[in-house]
Formats: C-alpha cells, sequence, structure tokens
C-alpha cells in the first residue's frame, strides 16, 4: 500500500516537474536561472521584472487575442456542424453509422502537415489565408470528429420514447430539437466544446502552415524561444496556460450528468 | 372520434409482429389492449401513434386515412409507459408543451394548464421541476398533458405499471372517471388482466400479431373464444379436463373456479396448495393428474381429499370454443 503512494508521487513529479521549471523562469531573476552557469533549482530571487517586461506590448496581446479567437471560433463552428450530425448519426441505424463514424475518425489519421500544404494554396485562392477564420476552419478539420463522436453518443444516451412523445405533443424536427433534445444535450456540448477549444489553442502546425505572419500565442512562443527572446517564452508560456485551468473549471458543472437522470425510469 | 383499423401488418425482418389487425373503436370508448409482454402491443400503438409505420393496412379516423400521417401532423395524445416528462421543464411547461407547439394563445394556455391541473389535484406542484416530483404525480403530469388539449383520440402504453400496487388502484379509478368525464376515446394497452377488465368497455385480446377476442370484459371471461384467451384472462385460469367426464370423445371441458361448488358430487381432488384472496380460498388440487383450481368459503390443508361438482362448463374443440 505505501509503495503505491511512491509511485502516484513520482507520477506527480514526473508531470508537475517541468511546469514547475517553467513558473521557476518565469519568477526568479534571470542571474539565477538562464544566465547561470549551474542554474537553481530553488527560488533564490523572486521579481516580476521578467513578467512585466515580457507582457507589455503588442508582441503579446496580438497573439494571445488571435489565439483566443481561433479557439473560440473553431469551439462555435465545431458545435454548429457537430450538433446536425452527432444528431443525424444517432438516428440512423447503427450498421449505417458506425462505419460513418469510423470514416470520419480516418480524416483524423492523416498528418496535419500533409494536409495544411494543399489547403493554404486553396486559401490563398479563397482569399482567406492568413485570416483567423481560415485558420479556424482547417482546425475545425480535426475537432469537427471528436465533436460528432460524443454529441452521437450524448444524443444516442437521450431515451427515444422522450422524442417520440414530443412528436406526438405536435413538435417538428426544429421544435424537438431545439425544445427538447439539445437542452438535454448540455454535458456532451460542453464537453465537445472544451475539446475543440483546447486542441485549438495550442494547436501548431495549421497555425504556422495557414498564419505565418501575424500567428497564434503557440507560434510565437516557439519564435522567440528559437530566436533567443528566452524570457518573453516563458512569461508568454505560462499566461497560455491559465485559460485552458480557467475554462476547465467554469465548464465543470455541466460535465455531471444529473440533467438527464431525473423523470425518466427505465 | 372513431378510430379504425384495417388490416395493419408490421414486420420486423421476418418476424411478425402484427399480423392483420383490423377492428373498428367507437368514438368514447375505452378499449383496452390486452396481452402478455412482447407481443407487439406497443408496436401496435405505435403504429396508431403515427411513430412506426405499418407494412400494410390502414388507420382510419373520423373517415380519414392518416395511415401516412407523422404524429406531429395528427390529432393525437399518447402517455408513454416511463412517462417521458422534459426533464429540462417544470411540470407547468411539460403540460403547457402541447399546446405551445400548436400555437394557442398564452392565457388559453394557462388557463388549460390551470384547468387540468385542478382536474388531475396537482395544481400545488405546477411550478416543481419534474424530476423532483414523486412517481404518482409524474403520472399525473403525463396524463395531464395528454389532456390538456383535444385530441381525437388518446393512446396510454401501461400508465399505471410504475405505480405501487395501492397507488394503481387509486389511479384506474381516476382514470376511468376523466375518461368518462371527457368523453373521449382511450386506447390503453396492458399486460395485466385485472386492469383491462375493470377499465375497459371492450378489450381485445392480442396474441400472436392478432386480436384473438375482442368483446366486453365479462363476454371474454364467460365466453372465452380459445383456450389460449381462458387462460390468460381470469385472476386463475380456466380449469380443463378431457371430454370423456361427460363421455364426449375429442372435447375439452372448461370451467372457472367460482363455477364448480366444493363438498357436493362426486368427483374428487387432492388439495395441493391453498391461496387465501378476501375471504375466500382458491384451492389447488390434482384430478386424476390434471391441475385444478376451486374456490370455497372453507379452509382446507394440503393433502386433503375434497370433493367437487362443476356446475357450468364450457366446451372446446381444437383449443376453440364450441357454440
Amino acid at each position: 500500500m505505501k509503495w503505491s503512494y511512491l509511485g502516484a508521487a513520482f507520477v506527480v513529479v514526473y508531470f508537475l516537474f517541468p511546469l514547475y521549471i517553467l513558473v521557476l523562469l518565469a519568477f526568479n531573476s534571470p542571474r539565477y536561472t538562464l544566465f547561470a552557469k549551474f542554474p537553481s533549482l530553488l527560488p533564490i530571487q523572486l521579481t516580476l521584472n521578467n513578467l512585466e517586461s515580457a507582457l507589455q506590448g503588442s508582441s503579446f496581446v496580438d497573439p494571445f487575442v488571435r489565439s483566443l479567437e481561433t479557439a473560440t471560433l473553431v469551439g462555435v463552428i465545431t458545435l454548429a456542424l457537430a450538433v446536425p450530425a452527432g444528431y443525424g448519426l444517432s438516428r440512423l441505424p447503427r450498421s449505417i453509422a458506425y462505419p460513418v463514424l469510423t470514416l470520419l475518425l480516418v480524416t483524423n489519421m492523416m498528418p496535419a502537415i500533409v494536409v495544411g500544404i494543399p489547403i493554404a494554396v486553396e486559401f490563398v485562392k479563397l482569399h482567406i489565408f492568413e485570416t483567423v477564420q481560415g485558420l479556424s476552419l482547417a482546425q475545425t478539420l480535426v475537432t469537427l470528429p471528436l465533436a460528432t463522436f460524443i454529441l452521437q453518443g450524448t444524443f444516442s444516451s437521450i431515451p427515444r420514447d422522450l422524442e417520440n412523445q414530443a412528436r406526438v405533443d405536435g413538435a417538428d424536427l426544429l421544435h424537438r430539437l431545439s425544445s427538447v433534445l439539445i437542452p438535454l444535450t448540455g454535458p456532451g456540448m460542453a464537453a465537445a466544446f472544451l475539446i475543440s477549444w483546447m486542441f485549438s489553442w495550442d494547436e501548431f502546425t495549421y497555425a504556422i502552415l495557414l498564419l505565418p505572419y501575424h500567428s497564434t500565442l503557440p507560434v510565437t512562443i516557439y519564435t522567440d524561444v528559437t530566436r533567443g527572446n528566452l524570457l518573453a517564452g516563458v512569461a508568454f508560456s505560462l499566461v497560455f496556460t491559465l485559460p485552458v485551468i480557467v475554462l476547465t473549471f467554469a465548464l465543470q458543472k455541466y460535465l455531471k450528468g444529473e440533467y438527464l437522470s431525473g423523470g425518466i425510469k427505465g | 372520434m372513431t378510430v379504425e383499423l384495417v388490416e395493419i401488418r408490421k414486420y420486423y425482418g421476418t418476424k411478425r409482429v402484427l399480423d392483420g389487425i383490423s377492428e373498428k373503436i367507437e368514438s368514447g370508448e375505452f378499449f383496452v389492449i390486452l396481452g402478455p409482454s412482447g407481443e407487439g402491443k406497443s408496436t401496435l400503438l405505435k403504429v396508431m401513434a403515427g411513430i412506426e409505420r405499418p407494412d400494410s393496412g390502414k388507420m382510419i379516423v373520423d373517415g380519414q386515412d392518416i395511415t401516412y400521417q407523422p404524429p406531429e401532423r395528427r390529432n393525437v395524445a399518447m402517455v408513454f409507459q416511463n412517462y417521458a416528462l422534459y426533464p429540462n421543464m417544470s411540470v407547468r411547461d411539460n403540460i403547457a408543451f402541447p399546446l405551445k407547439m400548436r400555437r394557442t394563445p398564452k392565457k388559453e394556455i394557462e388557463e388549460n394548464v390551470e384547468r387540468v391541473a385542478a382536474l388531475l389535484g396537482i395544481g400545488e406542484i405546477l411550478d416543481k421541476r419534474v424530476t423532483v416530483i414523486s412517481g404518482g404525480q409524474q403520472q399525473r403530469v403525463a396524463l395531464a398533458r395528454a389532456i390538456v388539449r383535444n385530441p381525437s383520440y388518446y393512446l396510454l402504453d401501461e400508465p399505471l405499471s410504475n405505480l405501487d400496487a395501492r397507488m394503481r388502484t387509486v389511479a384506474r379509478g381516476e382514470l376511468k372517471r376523466i375518461q368518462k368525464e371527457l368523453r373521449g376515446t382511450f386506447i390503453y394497452v396492458t399486460h395485466d388482466q385485472k386492469e383491462a377488465m375493470s377499465l375497459a368497455d371492450r378489450v381485445a385480446v392480442l396474441h400472436a400479431g392478432k386480436f384473438e377476442q375482442v368483446g366486453k370484459p365479462k363476454e371474454l371471461y364467460d365466453y372465452p373464444r380459445t383456450k389460449w384467451v381462458a387462460e390468460f384472462i381470469g385472476d386463475f385460469p380456466m380449469n380443463f379436463l378431457p371430454g370423456k367426464v361427460l363421455g364426449e370423445e375429442g372435447v375439452e371441458v372448461g370451467f372457472r373456479p367460482e363455477w364448480a361448488a366444493v363438498n357436493e358430487g362426486r368427483m374428487e381432488c387432492v388439495v395441493e396448495s391453498v391461496e387465501a384472496v378476501g375471504d375466500s380460498r382458491y384451492l389447488l388440487c390434482d384430478h386424476e393428474g390434471h391441475r385444478l383450481t376451486l374456490v370455497s368459503r372453507n379452509n382446507y390443508d394440503v393433502g386433503d381429499k375434497i370433493k367437487f361438482e362443476v356446475n357450468d362448463f364450457r366446451k372446446f374443440k381444437d383449443g376453440v370454443l364450441m357454440d
């Protein structure tokens, strides 16, 4: 029993250590970290100067806003397409729906870099190259199959008789979806949105191919780190993790299934 | 409104679920479809609701062929076995839903919801969520939602089966009262023959995809058209003895427990078990290898040898009632 705690402790340290280094770099004076021959693993001289200087100016704010825009747009487009797709698939016989779902996931097996270049060419023609909208469309390519998969499961878990009841009560397809079915898919929609948002938030390949000049935060961090602006990269990375944490906590209450349980007995 | 079924057939693959169902249900009639589980009762109801399409046959309501009309365009109300209340809505919104979908004016919706809530005694819980109310209340809400508007016919799929035994008896009486009040055409599905007998104006016994017999409850009890109906209807199945007790070959003699008198006559049997129902004792006994159920006011012990006499009986040939 005691040994299992030791194992857990090891795993925790293993995963949190890089994060610790990141925090250390961000708040320790660079004299003891980046510029030291033997960097200290303990906080020695804490300072906010690193963050202050890095986060000032447009070199941070613009990519940050673009990342937010892209991720949110990806989440919205994904939901708008995955809700009808998931509903449709949940109402098809399994012998048809399952092969379709499998095929959807196959699109994700292709490396983004292979798909990205032809997309870039096409986007130049369509005049959406180097735009947030274009990048969002490309990233939706990856999130849509996952979200469709999740929502198909959510719609399938809603008892069929509930929809039948709505039909008997006189609701056409649009009313059934808007009044009865979609309000019950809250948890599934939250999960699908969260996954899409987080995927887009740290997506790199499409971002660098389709939005190369004024890019999103991951690409900016990459260029900062590779071009010697290490401290900025560190500061950005730290800020980069915050929205993910905030969003996860904000949507957490929808990730519980209490919505679906009541009122319907097997 | 009258509801007429003409040769309704429905197959699942090669399985015949409904195999030619025809019947005319009169306006204002309480029509019960009775049958054991898995005999296609719910399928038949779904066909009548328009949720499932029959493979052949017609459904005519008030002279109009509505066989291929989807449920949202039929004027039908339905109560599902699990009530199918919308869990994201309050009791009030659940009851109002069918009216909202038909673009009823707001004021009219309010009045109608209040009216049916009063009728069913759920005025107090209108603003609660449907997930926090009791099973009995949920059943009433489902019923309220069905009767809030004026449909051509009502479909009820075992609406009382999720209630406990005592609640069920109360709800049964209430249902009958409401049906009489509305003069609605109620089509009610159940596997519980007791429920069918106490509610129905007419009962249809569904067996092997067909209506084996349709008639008044008393008719079904006294003159079951087949042996199968005779055994399915009644708290205890009908007793059967070979025709040679009458000196006739090739027939079977069927009689209900109360059609025989205990402690009289010359036939004998041995008591195997005793079941008390009210102040009657139902005696399960053995007569020359045939299991019989007899009824008496007196108590007997297991192993007692008793005499009995059959006063009334029906004759069956090849499982079918003889005239």
